[in-house]
């Protein structure tokens, strides 16, 4: 998949540490975004959301004057956006207390670029998808707006079911998404029990997108974890 | 020290005081016991002498007695009789008649000393005759008569047998009863410290009462108790400070080493060097992360956030996540799960603290053997418990450091080796947690080769 869009959407970075600011800017700008700001402070950043509200608040939670929960908070009060927590302290109170005031993600510092690229984009995809989303395996095409399998002059229909499994493998698109993950989207919070069923969905889907189901290229299984969706570019 | 001093000598002088008082009791008690012996104990010259006295032969012949004498017998509901040289009754007075009127020398050097037939007797040579008074047998206090070496009330002598027995039972009460006391009020005083001090060993803090005779030394103990909590405390904090401060500088050289690393423009020989320094950089955030958790749960500062985990799909997700971020190919990782049930089980546990479980061990694995390994995760299920178990066939570790892991120590020399080698506090950590969700946790030689451990959960059903 192009994830050209995703490259014009306005990030506002939040940090106190000045030079942290800079590199996060040049691994953003490096990666071929185009429209980065950024705050050192949670005052900062609200006189810039004020102005412009961005696509997306990446801010760290640490900060002098007004931390990033508070920040969170006063973004939440007005806006929707995707927010991600950067966090020094990789202890588990700090995800929680981000998770339940509406963080979308967080990132334990210190992180790899490549690592947070990667979260940035998957928030991106979920947050803001594609218009006309075609997502193109080996044998198909896949609308993924219409929810249907564009194969040869053939238009095939996704279930629900089968058609959230297939969005989050896109989302995840060349990386293995475990039987739990794939069953929680497909039936929600209570999911054990619903392995089976899982399977009978996958041999569904493959039957719509491969050539040869019983020999897959497109959606592959992960012997004893999961899923894989291997994506043409 | 001189509270201890006082202390002990305090209860010096009450065990001192208890002899004492001990004695003046038994002392009084016997003299009271031989006065009422002696009340009780007929004078044999004396009343003997005087009913003597009273009785006299007149010019006749006749043996006469006074009415003074008289008294003194039926006082007593005693007898009297006289016999002759030749050992014939000549006179009696209310005399028993079943006595013999005839006695034989032998009979009276016998009853002289002891008794005639049970009548406890006294005798006096009168001008005339021998005079016998006889006393009631019969054991009436004041009244009937027994012959020691002294003549004393018989009735009494029984009382003051048990009065004896009394007076003894009386000597072992009070001396256990007193002894009871004082060495109670020590272990009211002593026993608390000395929990204290188990306490203290044992790392934990006290809180004695401030009061009684030892005070000072409880407030001492408590004053240690906090001090050594508040020691461990401010180490945590000081190794949670570091690593937080360390996080920063550490993203910065993590963030612009994979810059240059995936730069095209820079030669491969610096790419290359970059990428070692990220490498290391990501060893450091590792060791960092272990040392906080570590000293966290050693010192009970992380609480355990309980919830329902699906253990199979953590396994799961732990090794998509090694294999997802770009795991070597010169390292394999299974999963075998087939012995599983496909019953709805969970662990309760903490989320995030399994999750570091299984990731430092299947990153121990790979830190261990540069060259590459097969790491297998299984889990296996009994009755009670889910079986998880991560081996791998690479090098192993030696037969002491696995008893030295087993014991939970981080084993000798760990970090003298080079830094791929380290065991420290990775697997230290992985046994926190395992015993923080009150599992059970066996470091192994794996068959043929590598290195093998097993931890036991207890599952539970929905």
């Amino acid at each position: 998949m192009n994830n050209d869009w995703i490259k014009e959407k306005a990030i506002l970075i939040v940090d106190d540490e000045a030079e942290l600011l800079t590199m996060l800017k040049s691994i953003f700008e490096r990666a071929g975004y185009t429209n980065v700001m950024t705050a050192v402070s949670g005052e900062e950043a609200l006189k810039l959301i004020a102005v412009k509200m961005p696509d997306m608040v990446i801010s760290d939670v640490m900060m002098p004057g007004m931390d990033g929960f508070a920040l969170l908070q006063e973004i939440r009060a007005v806006s929707k956006i995707p927010v991600l927590m950067l966090t020094a302290k990789g202890e588990a109170e700090d995800r929680f207390a981000g998770f339940e005031m509406g963080a979308d993600d967080y990132l334990v510092k210190p992180f790899l670029p490549k690592e947070l690229l990667l979260r940035v984009e998957a928030i991106m995809k979920r947050v803001y998808p594609e218009e006309n989303r075609l997502l193109r395996l080996e044998y198909v095409i896949v609308d993924l707006d219409r929810a249907v399998v564009l194969r040869d002059n053939e238009t095939i229909p996704l279930t629900a079911r089968e058609y959230a499994i297939l969005n989050k493998l896109a989302e995840n698109a060349g990386r293995i998404v475990t039987v739990g993950v794939l069953c929680q989207t497909a039936c929600g919070e209570i999911w054990q029990g619903y392995e089976t069923t899982l399977m009978t969905h996958i041999r569904h889907l493959r039957e719509k997108i491969e050539e040869n189901p019983s020999a897959p290229v497109s959606l592959l299984t992960v012997k004893g974890l999961g899923y894989k969706l291997m994506v043409k570019r | 020290m001189k509270t201890i001093k006082n202390f002990f000598r305090k209860y010096l002088w009450s065990s001192i005081l208890i002899l004492l008082l001990f004695l003046i009791i038994n002392f009084v008690g016997g003299i009271g016991f031989f006065t009422a012996i002696r009340m009780h104990t007929i004078d044999s010259d004396k009343e003997v002498d005087e009913i003597a006295r009273g009785i006299e032969r007149n010019e006749n012949g006749q043996i006469v007695i006074e009415e003074h004498a008289k008294n003194l017998l039926s006082d007593k509901n005693s007898w009297a009789m006289i016999l002759d040289d030749t050992g014939n009754v000549i006179w009696d007075y209310d005399m028993p008649g079943n006595l013999p009127r005839e006695y034989t020398v032998s009979d009276v050097a016998g009853f002289s000393r002891w008794y005639l037939e049970d009548y406890p007797v006294l005798v006096q040579t009168l001008p005339f005759g021998l005079l016998v008074v006889g006393y009631q047998p019969d054991d009436v206090l004041g009244i009937s008569m027994v012959k020691l070496y002294y003549v004393t009330d018989s009735g009494f002598l029984k009382t003051a047998a048990i009065g004896a027995v009394l007076l003894i039972l009386m000597n072992i009460v009070l001396v256990i009863l007193l002894f009871w006391r004082n060495t109670g009020k020590i272990e009211k005083e002593i026993v608390p410290i000395i929990h204290g001090i188990e306490e203290i060993s044992k790392g934990n803090s006290v809180e004695l009462p401030e009061e009684g005779e030892l005070a000072h030394i409880n407030q001492e103990l408590n004053h240690a108790g906090q001090y050594i909590l508040q020691k461990d405390k401010t180490r945590a904090e000081w190794i949670n400070g570091i690593s937080h401060d360390v996080r920063t500088p550490l993203s910065m050289i993590m963030g612009y080493a994979g810059e240059i690393e995936e730069d095209d423009c820079v030669s491969a020989q610096t790419r290359e060097q970059a990428g070692i320094i990220r490498g290391q950089a990501e060893k450091i955030k590792r060791l960092i992360t272990d040392l906080n958790l570590v000293s966290k749960l050693e010192y009970s500062m992380q609480p355990l956030r309980k919830e329902k985990i699906d253990l199979p799909e953590l396994g799961r997700q732990v090794i998509t996540d090694f294999l997802n971020n770009g795991l070597d190919a010169k390292y394999e990782i299974d999963y075998d799960i087939s012995a599983i049930s496909k019953d709805i089980l969970y662990v309760e546990g903490d989320r995030y603290l399994l999750w570091r479980m299984l990731e430092n061990l299947i990153q121990n694995s790979i830190s261990h053997n540069p060259d590459g390994c097969h790491i297998i995760l299984s889990i296996q299920e009994t009755t009670e418990q889910y079986i998880l178990t991560v081996s791998d066939d690479g090098t192993g570790v030696s037969r002491k450091k696995l008893e030295q892991l087993n014991q939970g120590v981080i084993p000798d020399g760990d970090y003298m080796e080079n830094g791929e080698a380290s065991h420290g506090y990775g697997l230290k950590l992985v046994r926190q947690i395992v015993e923080a969700h009150q599992g059970r946790i066996l470091f192994q030689e794996n068959v043929p080769q590598g290195f093998c451990v097993e931890i036991c959960l207890t599952w539970k059903r929905e």
